[in-house]
């Protein structure tokens, strides 16, 4: 992992479309600014970690998919 | 975000224009499950795993909000919001609970798909009426 010291303000280039700024520290906590190209996904580092943990608990081989018993629904408000 | 009338899904290929988190597959069938409406089946092409069962949220949740950015709108060429459909993706292995911060965003005509994670807290397993 490359490691780099940045005081507020500061920014790091990524690539040619990709720019991190440090737009304040206060205490224990750093906020960022990130410019990118749309296509690029940007995620907290515990949502993309959870979501790829939920899609995989959640997967299921094909081929069970025939002992499964749908149950009826009802609409949740 | 409601919808009551029933939707028609013939066994589609769908194409994630994004990743789907966890997973490097791009091609996936899709398809409602014999006429158990709102049940869905997600399975990638070509290979035994993975699958995935989801539900359209619109017929299983009538107020619930999701926000889809313009520019995964843009990718799924989704010309109308309104005729995209949502699916939330099912765990089946501790009752049927569904994940609603991560639902899944299909375009049937341009049969093109997405996961659109949401900034609002949404719940991971809210549990589905019906599915104890």
């Amino acid at each position: 992992m490359l490691v780099l010291t940045r005081s507020s303000n500061a920014g790091v280039q990524i690539g040619d479309e990709i720019e991190v700024v440090v737009l304040e520290i206060k205490g224990d906590t750093v906020k960022l600014g990130f410019s990118a190209p749309q296509s690029v996904r940007i995620l907290r580092s515990e949502i993309a970690e959870q979501g790829s943990s939920e899609n995989q608990n959640s997967a299921v081989r094909t081929a069970s998919l025939n002992n499964i018993a749908f149950p009826a629904l009802e609409a949740t408000s | 975000m409601s919808r009551l009338a029933k939707v028609k899904v013939e066994t589609t290929t769908v194409h994630f224009v994004r990743p789907l988190l966890g997973f490097n597959d791009d091609t996936f069938e899709l398809a409602q499950h014999d006429a158990d409406y709102p049940w869905f089946t997600l399975s990638v092409a070509d290979a035994e795993f993975p699958s995935f069962i989801t539900v359209d949220l619109a017929a299983a949740f009538t107020d619930l909000s999701i926000d889809i950015p313009d520019d995964i709108a843009a990718d799924l060429n989704a010309e109308d919001i309104d005729a995209l459909l949502i699916l939330g993706i099912v765990n089946v292995a501790d009752g049927f609970t569904v994940n609603l911060a991560g639902p899944l965003v299909v375009n049937l005509t341009a049969q093109t798909i997405a996961q659109v994670v949401q900034d609002a807290d949404l719940p991971t397993a809210a549990p589905l009426n019906g599915g104890n």
